[in-house]
């Protein structure tokens, strides 16, 4: 954070020799080895989505021939992409995403904030239990809680809903954990100096450790949309018309009834749908890294 | 304004006790220092004071009022932090008048939004920015006002926190080690520049530093303290020319008192085969520790007084003084460093004294006597008039 001090700079002298060092044999030879390394481990995770592209702009006759010819002989892009938007409510689905890993989000982060802070700051006497318990909480899978949840939602008529397609993930064990472990690393002496200056025990989380927290809650944002926007497990458990479908529940729905076997079309929707994720990641990018290097998460 | 009591406070965190019945009483107005090494509870007591850590026993009264019921806002103390605790994401100037919103301003006129609905809040908030200027122009920093903390020297972000506390005129001032993330030469300036804000202000200032200079050279009374007590409470000249403990002989003073060891005998006390002749509270024959400080050790002719053999090791000339080293004869061998002026020192050597070995003469009414326990024993009071204070050295 502070500036290094004059002592520390280095001088022209040494950063000549650091380049030359740079460019010693072992050392290009090293690094071409690592950077080829990282591009065959970057084409092997982004073949599929690679893949999805190009089948997206194919022909129909043309998914299913001639190999594996990465590169498509005609131009299909606009039919299909028109064919995804015009014959299903994809933008509606969308749309439900947006409202449903919104409305999740919010959620999480009023509850796992407060809670964090408690589990962090606060002096109580049964602070290290319900840390366990979260802790505890971290290892249960949401298939165990899914057939209570959804005989409770049933018997309260509130099946495919909004609600019932958020309620589960509200409560998110793994968001009180991520900001508990930052908010531990927050210096004790400012809560200190705020609570004398008269803040409330909420003003501090709110003016002071949220602003600082920043990076960590647009990480945890990014884990929340994209697992959320992707699900598709527990919306089709709870879903069943195409009104509250988020994304890949509205996609199944949609290869059912309109397009059977048209993957071109199939994959410009798949390729609609993901584009927000892309998007919003592109954005908090550099928040994201930060976020999960400052809260020492992996 | 107001005096503040510390009545048998103690307080232990899991089990360790860190406050051991630590009574204390700080005069209205007054410039209190605790001192003592790294993890001896002086922060503790600050936090205790300030109630942002409930003691276990004991009391706290400001203004002869009990405050223990009251929560840290309510006791009106303000208090400087080591690190200083600025609000990261706060200007300077958000800095400074956050206590004043915080105390003037309704929960709800605070809120994002609404706040803005209350029609009191833009006259509030143009009373705490005249405010806020005035401290900031008393400090030097009006022209930082619009930067982040982030954006700040060591020293801007000091005067920024003395800012803070300052703006809501507490009637306590509590500073936790303030000086000690300043490069050393900004510290020597800050121990005026607080001294000066002490008078100006006339506040209780309750002054935590683990740098027995700055207590020497800046506090009307200074305690010691020693792991969670309270060893000594005097002013500056009590606790060099009168230590009731080793524990303060050894803190105080730099360089360090010499401590040789000796006996007690029907006379007074032996040591390195010099008779000190002083009333000791012990039995004879009892092991006594004497404690020497360096500047008390004379190289000019005894003159019938007790003398010191001294091998020499080293000298260090540091311009208007020496510093001799080496070890004392006959006296367990134990390390000795004599403070010199220059002008003795220059007399010794001209006359031949300095060839390896020294003799020095002990002035036996300023040389202190400790039991094996490290209590004072054969105390006799220096008048500290009389006594000159050697500025303490770096
Ligand atoms: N909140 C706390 N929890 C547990 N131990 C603490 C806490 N605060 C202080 N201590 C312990 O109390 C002792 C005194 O601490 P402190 O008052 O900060 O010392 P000082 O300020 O004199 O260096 C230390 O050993 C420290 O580890
Ligand atoms: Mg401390």
């Amino acid at each position: 954070m502070t500036a290094p001090s004059p002592a520390l700079k280095p001088t022209a002298g040494a950063l000549f020799k650091e380049r030359l060092r740079l460019l010693r044999p072992d050392r290009i030879v090293g690094g071409l080895v690592a950077h080829l390394v990282l591009i065959a481990g970057a084409l092997f995770v982004l073949l599929p989505f690679v893949w999805m592209l190009l089948t997206s702009v194919r022909k129909p006759d043309e998914v299913f021939t001639a190999g594996f010819n990465p590169i498509p002989d005609s131009f299909h892009g606009v039919e299909n992409y028109g064919h995804a938007l015009n014959q299903s409510p994809l933008l509606q689905f969308m749309g439900n995403g947006v409202i449903v890993c919104a409305g999740i989000l919010v959620v999480q982060l009023l509850v796992a904030l407060p809670a964090a802070y408690a589990l962090a700051k606060l002096e109580f006497r049964i602070r290290p239990l319900l840390f366990v318990l979260v802790l505890l909480g971290l290892t249960v899978p949401p298939q165990v809680t899914a057939l209570p949840l959804y005989m409770g939602l049933a018997s309260l008529d509130l099946l495919d809903t909004y609600f019932a397609i958020m309620v589960p993930f509200f409560l998110s064990v793994f968001a009180i954990f991520l900001f508990r472990q930052f908010f531990k690393t927050f210096p004790m002496e400012i809560i200190h100096a705020a609570r004398l200056d008269g803040f409330t025990e909420l003003e501090i989380l709110i003016r002071i450790l949220v602003p600082s927290a920043l990076p960590a809650i647009a990480a945890f944002s990014v884990f929340s949309i994209t697992s959320h926007w992707n699900d598709l497990y527990w919306p089709l458990v709870v879903t069943t018309s195409p009104e509250h479908a988020t994304p890949p529940l509205g996609m199944m729905i949609f290869r059912d009834q309109e397009t059977g076997s048209n993957y071109g079309a199939l994959m410009a929707g798949a390729a609609i749908i993901t584009a927000p994720l892309v998007i919003t990641f592109l954005i908090a990018q550099r928040q994201f890294v930060r976020g999960i290097t400052m809260t020492g998460v992996k | 304004m107001a005096a503040l009591e510390i009545d048998t406070v103690s307080k232990s965190f899991g089990g360790s006790a860190v406050l051991k019945a630590v009574s204390l009483d700080v005069r209205d107005g007054e410039f209190l220092t605790l001192v003592g090494s790294s993890g001896c509870g002086k922060s503790t007591i600050l936090r205790v004071i300030a109630g942002l850590e409930p003691q276990d026993a004991g009391a706290v009264r400001i203004g002869g009022r009990p405050v223990d019921h009251l929560r840290p806002k309510q006791r009106n103390v303000a208090m400087v932090f080591q690190s200083y605790a600025l609000y990261p994401h706060m200007s300077v100037k958000d800095n400074i008048a956050m206590p004043l919103i915080m105390q003037r301003l309704r929960l709800a006129e605070r809120l994002p939004l609404v706040g803005r609905l209350s029609p009191r809040r833009a006259k509030v908030m143009a009373e705490i920015d005249g405010e806020v200027g005035a401290v900031a122009r008393q400090l030097h920093i009006e022209q930082l006002l619009a930067r982040k903390p982030a954006q700040l020297s060591g020293g801007q972000r000091q005067r920024v926190a003395l800012g803070r506390a300052m703006v809501r005129r507490p009637d306590v001032f509590l500073m936790d080690e303030p000086l000690s993330n300043l490069d050393a030469k900004l510290r020597v300036h800050m121990r005026t520049e607080l001294t000066d804000l002490h008078r100006r202000l006339g506040v209780t200032f309750v002054y935590v530093t683990h740098d027995q200079v700055e207590a020497m050279t800046m506090s009307d009374r200074v305690a010691l303290m020693d792991e969670g007590r309270i060893v000594q409470l005097g002013t500056p000249a009590d606790l060099y020319h009168d230590p009731l403990d080793l524990r303060v002989a050894r803190f105080i003073g730099s360089p360090g008192v010499n401590v040789l060891p000796g006996t007690v005998t029907g006379a007074g006390v032996e040591v390195g085969g010099a008779q000190l002749p002083l009333p000791v509270a012990a039995a004879e024959g009892a092991a006594v520790q004497v404690g020497l400080r360096p500047e008390t050790l004379s190289l000019d002719p005894p003159a019938g007084r007790p003398v010191l053999k001294i091998r020499l090791s080293a000298t260090e000339n540091l311009g208007a003084e020496v510093f001799l080293h080496g070890r004392a004869d006959g006296a367990g061998d134990s390390p000795i460093i004599i403070r010199a002026p220059l002008d003795a020192f220059d007399r010794a050597r001209a006359a031949g004294r300095l060839d390896g070995t020294v003799t020095v003469a002990v002035d036996p009414a300023r040389a202190f006597v400790f039991d094996a326990d490290g209590r004072r024993v054969g105390r006799r009071p220096v008048e500290a008039a009389v006594v000159r204070m050697p500025v303490p050295a770096e």
